[in-house]
């Protein structure tokens, strides 16, 4: 009787052994080096909740999401905070990355999901989206397309991705574009920035004055054209009309007065056209000359 | 069209002709404490302490507030002034434009009360900048003490006619300054009429067809007269310096007072100069 016992736990301790061994091979083998190559496919189905972005968050959340992408570190990190005091709150992820892929990672090489996500606005935003498809930063697509689309701006490169302010009824969004100009509008346009340099308008822009024109106050933003379209804010014949429409830049103008226009993106052309002022350059470089030997 | 064309290429012949002219003025006045140097001007007045003499009691407490709070607010609308036009630090707009309202009312009422105190009141003062016959007569001889060409230049009163022409300039300049500068205000302020409407809208705008454009001939004027102040005062300021640097002292309460008549010819026996014939000096 004793004897049966016996074997009976010998029996049952050999079960419990040949259940814990594999058991305990895997727990050693998980920690061990996993890479990216190792992960891709991964489905990440799970992370993708129907009513809310916690799922994109528990990985984008993390400041420490980064990638190394042709030798520079790259963040994927999405700011919750920020995100959730944006006008896009309520949207899911999703809803402007269209193109989300349940793998990680989330797109091919040379795969442009950025594009995709920059012109999603489109969905919600359809008069915005019509009036970008008549100005000069449309894009063509087809026939006559465009060769420089690559450079053309998307939604997002004036007005940000996950960091994007409402406009609407929101004077401190307004605002915070109006800081931006450089980013909007100057990184492309270096020229045409360097040169809004005239007294009241440029300068004081770029110097941060609240109460200063940004460039789409004169030049319009969605629709813009080129100043020689007659449809352009800037055209002669509208001229006045786009001096008289802002928050009350300018009341009562006459033709004589938006003649000031040319200073505006002008002014070193004008002082370098000055006489005296070239005949001052002339005696000033010679006497650095002198002491410059 | 012409015409506003004209007035942008002149907003840029008003900076090329100033800023020139303010480097040639500071050079010129270089120059001239170099003169002062060499001619020992500087040794008799800074080390043997011989400055001009001054009749007549010490100049009261009243027109040196006055002139140390124009002083101050001058300043202040200058470089407020100057930041407005040519902004010189991030951020600074709004906060330049109060400093420039405050000091432009701080020194209309300045100006207005010195005015009053130079007709009205019982110390009243104007007859010190009068221009006289014999101050015109001697002007040149007061140019040519300037200039090196003679050693002391003749004394006819508190003021010498040089300083008496550009002190009585600065009055009408002063106030075309303050009545310019308050035509730039937009803002509405009686009636929903802006100070712009009510000082140039309405006569000046008719004439050059918008408010706005009589508002850029306002601040044309205004920008061509800060400059003017601006050379005059430093004009001002490196005369009284090195002219009468115990006045200057004096001026501003760090003490000074002197005794000394080097440089200057007194009026003939039996001229009285204008300050004795006005009977409130001695």
């Amino acid at each position: 009787m004793r004897a049966r016992r016996l074997v009976m736990a010998a029996l049952f301790a050999a079960l419990v052994c040949m259940l814990l061994v594999p058991v305990a091979a895997v727990a050693q083998e998980a920690p061990v080096a996993t890479t990216i190559a190792d992960i891709a496919g991964y489905d990440v189905d799970f992370t993708l909740p129907t009513a809310a972005k916690a799922g994109c968050l528990v990985c984008h959340g993390d400041e420490n999401l980064i990638r190394l992408r042709q030798g520079e570190i790259v963040s994927f990190y999405v700011d919750p905070i920020q995100l959730e005091a944006g006008p896009h709150a309520t949207v899911q992820c999703a809803g402007c990355h269209l193109d989300f892929a349940f793998t990680l990672p989330h797109a091919e090489e040379g795969e442009d999901w950025r594009r995709t996500a920059s012109t999603a606005c489109k969905n919600c935003h359809q008069d915005q989206y019509v009036e970008y498809g008549q100005g000069v930063h449309r894009i063509v697509v087809g026939n006559g397309a465009s060769a420089d689309a690559d450079e053309k701006p998307l939604c997002g490169d004036c007005h940000g991705a996950h960091d994007i302010v409402a406009l609407v009824d929101n004077p401190e969004g307004r605002q915070r574009l109006h800081e931006n100009g450089w980013h909007v509008c100057g990184r492309c346009h270096e020229d045409y920035w360097d040169n809004y340099n005239d007294y009241y308008h440029g300068r004081a822009f770029k110097r941060g004055a609240s109460d200063a024109p940004a460039c789409w106050d004169c030049h319009g933003y969605h629709d813009i054209r080129p100043s020689d379209d007659r449809r352009s804010m800037v055209h002669e014949s509208r001229i006045t009309e786009t001096c008289t429409s802002g928050d009350g830049c300018h009341n009562d103008v006459n033709t004589d007065y938006v003649a000031y226009a040319e200073i505006v993106h002008k002014q070193r052309e004008l002082l370098e056209a000055n006489p005296l002022f070239n005949i001052i350059q002339r005696v000033r470089l010679t006497i650095v000359g002198w002491f410059s030997g | 069209m012409s015409a506003i064309m004209s007035l942008t290429q002149l907003n840029i012949w008003l900076d090329v002709v100033f800023t020139s002219l303010y480097v040639v003025v500071v050079l010129g006045l270089s120059g001239h404490f170099i003169g002062n140097v060499l001619t020992g001007r500087v040794k008799k007045r800074f080390i043997g302490k011989q400055w001009p003499h001054h009749e007549g009691p010490p100049v009261p407490f009243l027109p040196k507030l006055l002139h140390f709070t124009h002083v101050f607010s001058m300043f202040a609308l200058g470089i407020s002034g100057m930041y407005i036009r040519f902004p010189f630090f991030d951020g600074g707009r709004t906060a330049m434009r109060w400093v420039h309202y405050v000091f432009m009312i701080i020194v209309t009422i300045n100006v207005l009360w010195r005015l009053w105190y130079a007709f009205f009141a019982r110390q009243r003062d104007w007859r010190e900048f009068a221009i006289t016959t014999q101050d015109i007569v001697t002007a040149p001889k007061v140019v040519l003490y300037y200039i090196f060409v003679k050693p002391s230049k003749p004394h006819l009163g508190k003021y010498n006619v040089m300083q008496k022409g550009t002190y009585i300039l600065f009055a009408p300049l002063m106030l075309l300054q303050a009545y310019t500068g308050f035509a730039l205000v937009t803002a509405p302020f009686i009636f929903g009429y802006s100070p712009r409407d009510l000082l140039v809208g309405w006569w000046l705008g008719v004439l050059v067809g918008a408010t706005d454009l009589a508002g850029w001939y306002a601040r044309t004027v205004h920008y061509t007269i800060n400059w003017l102040f601006i050379i005059l005062t430093t004009v001002h300021a490196y005369l009284s310096m090195t002219e009468d640097f115990p006045a200057f002292q004096n001026f501003f309460g760090m003490g000074g007072g002197h005794d000394h008549d080097e440089h200057e010819e007194h009026a003939p026996h039996g001229v009285p100069s204008p300050a004795e014939s006005a009977g409130e000096h001695s």
